[in-house]
């Protein structure tokens, strides 16, 4: 007779669980299970944002596209403005580079001795401008082609040679004198005919009086270029306003 | 082959299976979403970079009204033709109020070989651009025309300083501000003679140069009051060719 086992199958002695003796294949399996279920979850996820992600630079770049658009109808409105700036800092720059001619011919007219007379006065902001007409021919020339800045050569006579002495050192109280050349000063015997420029005492040179040639310098241009003609680098200032000004 | 043999089998097949899947599928996957982020970060900067555009559009177009205004203003300082009789009136204007006598007004002609020594093709194109100049009129090295005139004027020599400074007071530039009265003119050198009459009159000979704006882009480069032309040619002020800034080396 065969004898039956009433005890419980957990109650029993050396109970091994409900996987009886599988060997732990059900927990590997359990754990394939897992991590597959992992995997699949960041292959879903990884898609998602893939999907999102293509959504969003296509959203992205319709938006910017239409900007653009946005951008190029407003174009002509920049080109425009920057035409104003660099317009604008064109004349800047010419204007404010040119030479002082009022202020010097004003110091000029100040330093000059009443007994001195200016019989020509040859003004060039750079060697090699030509001026034509009266007093055109500067006896200075020689002079003047040393220093490439606005000159003054003058030519006139005075009552002695300590009053030609007298002038250079008060032309050199000009506003942007840098250097006052004599080059020559010479007492003629018969005097030199002709009109006064500027004169304390009027008429031509005097029989006896010491005529003289010197070449005023004054501070270069930054901006002379050949001929005289101002060269600029027009620099654009953001805050600039143009109006018409008196004449 | 027992269990144990068995489960290390099946144990390593999955770790197989996961490194495959993980190099074949996954791995891709994700090389893809990192490449759509910085592809997101390219339409983003792109995004923000158009609408700065925008908003700088915007502000040029809300002050396009003062532009045109102050370009039309300089029009008057830099002509887009010789206009002669505005400079002429102008002079003789300016030599009324100062009590100077203006006797004369030469254009000195244009010595218009500024490429005679430069390749046949800029020769040609400077050629080109001359012939839609006014007579007379030079273009300088990077294309902004000017205009030679030599002017002669009779007064004392106080009346002829302030006429000079007349002149020069057509166009004042100060750090903020351009005011236009007249021709922009650069005066090159001046001669003070004897006039026939003797002193105090002096004759007074100068030569100047004015300036015109490119043939190529007119007064205001065909702009109207109420927009600008389509597709202007504004960035080349002064003749430079500079793409997108204006601030151009500009030697006439």
């Amino acid at each position: 007779m065969r004898a039956v086992n009433l005890i419980p199958d957990d109650s029993r002695r050396g109970w091994r669980g409900p996987v009886g003796g599988s060997g732990g294949s059900v927990y590997v399996l359990l754990g394939a299970l897992a991590v597959a279920l992992a995997l699949v979850t960041l292959y879903v996820l990884t898609t998602n944002r893939i999907s999102d992600q293509k959504a969003k630079v296509a959203g992205l770049q319709a938006q910017a596209s239409q900007a653009q658009s946005a951008a190029a109808r407003l174009a002509p409105y920049v080109e425009f403005a920057k035409l104003a700036q660099a317009r604008t800092a064109t004349v800047r720059g010419i204007a404010s580079s040119r030479f002082d001619w009022h202020g010097a011919l004003a110091g000029l007219s100040r330093v000059v001795p009443a007994n001195t007379s200016l019989q020509s006065l040859v003004g060039t902001v750079v060697p090699g401008v030509t001026v034509g007409g009266a007093g055109g021919s500067a006896t200075g020339a020689s002079l003047r082609g040393d220093v490439s800045a606005p000159a003054f050569e003058l030519t006139g006579c005075s009552d002695s040679q300590d009053d030609v002495a007298r002038l250079v050192s008060r032309l050199r109280l000009i506003d942007g004198v840098t250097h006052v050349s004599l080059e020559d000063t010479q007492k003629s015997a018969n005097g030199q005919s002709g009109a006064s420029v500027s004169s304390g005492s009027g008429g031509g040179c005097p029989k006896g009086s010491p005529t003289f040639d010197m070449v005023v310098f004054f501070t270069p241009l930054a901006n002379a270029g050949a001929d005289g003609v101002t060269s600029v680098s027009s620099e654009p200032v953001s805050s600039t306003t143009t109006s018409g000004g008196s004449r | 082959m027992t269990g144990r043999d068995r489960i290390v089998v099946v144990i390593v097949v999955l770790i197989v299976a996961v490194i495959g899947s993980w190099v074949l599928v996954i791995g891709p996957k994700r090389d893809q979403a990192d490449k759509l982020g910085a592809k997101v970060t390219a339409a983003q900067n792109q995004l923000t970079a158009a609408r700065a555009q925008i908003a700088a559009a915007e502000a040029d177009r809300s002050a396009y009204g003062r532009n045109y205004e102050a370009v039309a203003e300089l029009g008057e300082a830099i002509p887009s033709d010789d206009d002669t009789p505005s400079l002429i009136y102008e002079l003789q204007n300016a030599a009324t109020r100062t009590g100077v006598d203006f006797l004369s007004l030469v254009l000195n002609g244009a010595s218009s070989t500024p490429a005679a020594t430069t390749s046949s093709a800029s020769s040609s194109t400077s050629q080109a651009v001359t012939a839609t100049l006014p007579p007379g009129a030079a273009v300088g090295p990077a294309g902004l025309p000017t205009l030679p005139f030599t002017f002669t004027f009779q007064g004392n020599f106080f009346h002829l300083a302030s006429f000079l400074g007349r002149l020069e007071r057509f166009v004042v530039a100060t750090n903020k501000k351009v005011s236009v009265g007249g021709r922009l003119m650069t005066l090159n050198g001046i001669s003070l003679g004897a006039a026939p009459t003797g002193f105090p009159q002096i004759v007074a000979t100068i030569s100047a140069t004015t300036y015109l704006v490119p043939a190529s882009e007119g007064l205001t480069d065909g702009a109207s009051p109420s927009g600008p032309a389509a597709g202007s040619s504004a960035n080349t002020v002064s003749g430079s060719t500079s793409s997108a800034t204006p601030a151009a080396a500009i030697t006439p």
